[in-house]
């Protein structure tokens, strides 16, 4: 091996590549208070830009531990999911799980019996069934690292879990708190068919692993493990891509979004995920996200071109139509014509506020009183409505992550804010959530 | 509401910041990474030092010299986070066994695996040399150390990490 060999092995590992920073240039100014602080949230822009985008560049986070007896901020509501208005799962970090009969003004901690592992991935089925996946600590902030993935299922809303059988896989399979909807790992389409997908990150070329179970989670096994470098065999997913998401939409079939370079990364399996194939997609060199599903027929896609891209459709995914472009990213729709998304108001204005669609994103319009949370600190991150009216809203305060100076102690976040509507976002009320332990 | 529109123009430090530290984010990742044993740390030593390149930008002389003066401040902060860590974490996942990967990612692991057998002085110098192409002049400016003193340094590395190559991570 001569120094050459070194150098090469050396910027095959370490060099980072690919993907762009993801940012929001409008709540990374928010942040500015003060002409001095301004100058600080450019540098937390570039800052933020690299430690938002680089880990997920090698992985997708983990979620810090959170709550009730560990030391952590109090129990709040994220990874909202209602089933309607009154039962639905939420996961705010650490290893507990919520879960409410009663609306989302009361919840109970339904943790599962992990064994202070980590949960890496949460998948809310139904209203009574989710599934989890844990892992060591040791795991944790580990680069590329192999390790044992422990699945944990419940049908009864979380009054009683079990374990499935371990398996393994490489590197981090963890859930991003920030982007719910992006990089959606754990996928079931029933209380049975599950996959696990992680691209291993966003860099171009990263490998692709997907896992499926058919029993509820008890056995995973692997259905593609597609390799950096190389020759795709037929029935393989491409080499050389950057895998977003996967979605299914039953048993059989679903999509792999992305891009590949300058290209559209869609394709498509009808056996499970055990053979892809390209399926055409009105999008010339965009890169797709997870397409989202509210009936076996009706679907939207958000796709990342240089002013962000809607499409739709009406025949479960076979084809698709482009809409106007959405004023806000990953649109939230309930059905074929009502969809919501948060989204700036122009005129370099920072704030966020709700935009709403009834033509299946034909046209969107803003809803009265739409910014959810006033001036404050926050930045609604999630939006999960259940029907055209009714919806929350799950805030997040955007100082999160800032640098203190030197000899400064951190202020700690605001706690998240959990808004809801009931009249289509004309009017929010604040919600303050109670617990209740299982035990 | 803040008044965004009437904010003041940025000022030289900001725009010298974007000009010269900015291009070097992402390499500065790669050596962070490559001198730490988890992400999170890496993520703490490029965080730490942008800021103090932000900081210090007025002690920059020359934009020629920006690159180097960026990565030192990265290695000193990875230096830092050592000595405030007392031992080192096990890398090894316990359950892990005989598994194979693909060859490019069996690769990366293995080099990641050597790396962390090196010594530290071993690893800087040869992120320096090989992982960010700065010159034996430029490593010595960096490291506090002589041209010759970094070429020994390099060698010695080099032979240890071939050796490391050769030689697979224990694991229980």
């Amino acid at each position: 091996m001569e120094d050459d060999d070194i150098r090469q092995l050396l910027h095959a590992t370490y060099s980072a590549e690919g993907s762009a920073p993801v940012l929001n240039p409008g709540a990374l100014e928010h942040q500015a208070r003060t002409p001095h602080s301004r100058l600080v949230t450019s540098l937390l822009a570039l800052v933020a830009a690299l430690i938002v985008a680089v880990p997920l560049g090698v992985g997708v986070l983990l979620r810090p531990g959170a709550g009730i007896g560990s030391g952590g901020p109090a129990t709040s509501i994220q990874d909202l999911r209602m089933y309607d208005a009154n039962n639905g799962w939420a996961w705010p970090g650490g290893d507990e799980i919520l879960h409410t009969t009663s609306g989302v003004g009361h919840w109970t901690i339904v943790p599962a019996p992990i064994a202070g592992r980590l949960i890496v991935g949460v998948a809310w089925v139904n209203a009574e069934s989710a599934r989890i996946l844990t892992t060591t600590p040791a795991a944790r902030d580990q680069l590329e690292q192999p390790y044992t993935l422990t699945p944990w299922m419940t049908d009864d809303g979380g009054a009683t879990w079990s374990a499935g059988q371990p398996f393994r896989v490489l590197l981090e399979t963890g859930a991003d708190p920030g982007a719910p909807r992006v990089y959606a790992n754990l996928d079931f389409v029933d209380p049975l068919h599950g996959w696990l997908f992680d691209s291993q990150g966003l860099g171009a070329g990263a490998p692709t692993f997907i896992y499926r179970t058919v029993d509820g989670g008890l056995h995973w096994s692997q259905m593609e493990m597609t390799p950096a470098t190389g020759k795709a065999a037929p029935g393989a997913l491409p080499i050389g891509c950057t895998a977003y998401a996967i979605t299914f939409l039953n048993p059989t079939t679903g999509w792999v979004a992305g891009s590949c370079g300058i290209a559209t990364l869609f394709d498509v399996t009808h056996d499970g995920g055990a053979t892809w194939a390209p399926q055409p997609f009105p999008c010339i060199n965009c890169a797709l996200y997870a397409p989202q599903f509210t009936s076996p027929l009706v679907g939207s896609l958000f796709a990342a071109t240089g002013t962000g891209g809607l499409f739709v459709t009406k025949d479960g995914g076979r084809t698709w139509s482009g809409r106007t472009s959405p004023p806000g990213d990953w649109p939230d729709f309930v059905n074929a014509t009502h969809g919501f998304t948060m989204g700036l108001t122009g005129n370099n204005n920072p704030s966020t506020v709700l935009w709403t669609t009834i033509d299946g994103g034909m046209t969107w319009g803003q809803a009265p009183n739409g910014a959810i949370h006033g001036n404050g600190p926050f930045q609604t991150s999630q939006l999960d409505f259940i029907s055209p009216r009714i919806g929350w809203a799950v805030s997040f305060d955007i100082v999160v992550g800032g640098i203190p100076a030197p000899g400064q102690t951190p202020v700690p976040p605001l706690p998240p804010e959990l808004w809801q509507t009931t009249d289509a976002g004309s009017t929010w009320t604040l919600i303050t959530p109670t617990f209740t332990s299982s035990g | 509401m803040p008044d965004y529109a009437a904010r003041p123009a940025a000022s030289d430090d900001e725009r010298r910041f974007e000009l010269l530290i900015e291009p070097h984010l992402g390499e500065a990742f790669a050596l962070a990474q490559a001198l730490s044993t988890d992400r999170s740390s890496a993520q703490d030593a490029v965080q730490s030092a942008a800021f103090k390149a932000w900081l210090r930008m007025r002690q920059l002389r020359g934009d020629g010299s920006a690159r180097a003066w960026f990565l030192a401040i990265v290695v000193n902060e990875c230096r830092s986070a050592w000595r405030k860590r007392k031992a080192l974490p096990s890398d090894a996942d316990p359950d892990v066994g005989a598994i194979s990967w693909p060859q490019a990612i069996d690769q990366r692991l293995d080099v990641r695996s050597a790396m962390r057998r090196l010594k530290r002085d071993d690893r800087v110098v040869l992120s320096l040399r090989f992982l960010m192409d700065m010159s034996v002049e430029e490593s010595a400016g960096i490291l506090g150390i002589s041209a010759s003193a970094v070429k020994a340094r390099t060698a010695r590395a080099a032979v240890r990490f071939r050796e490391l190559m050769n030689q697979p991570e224990a694991t229980d």
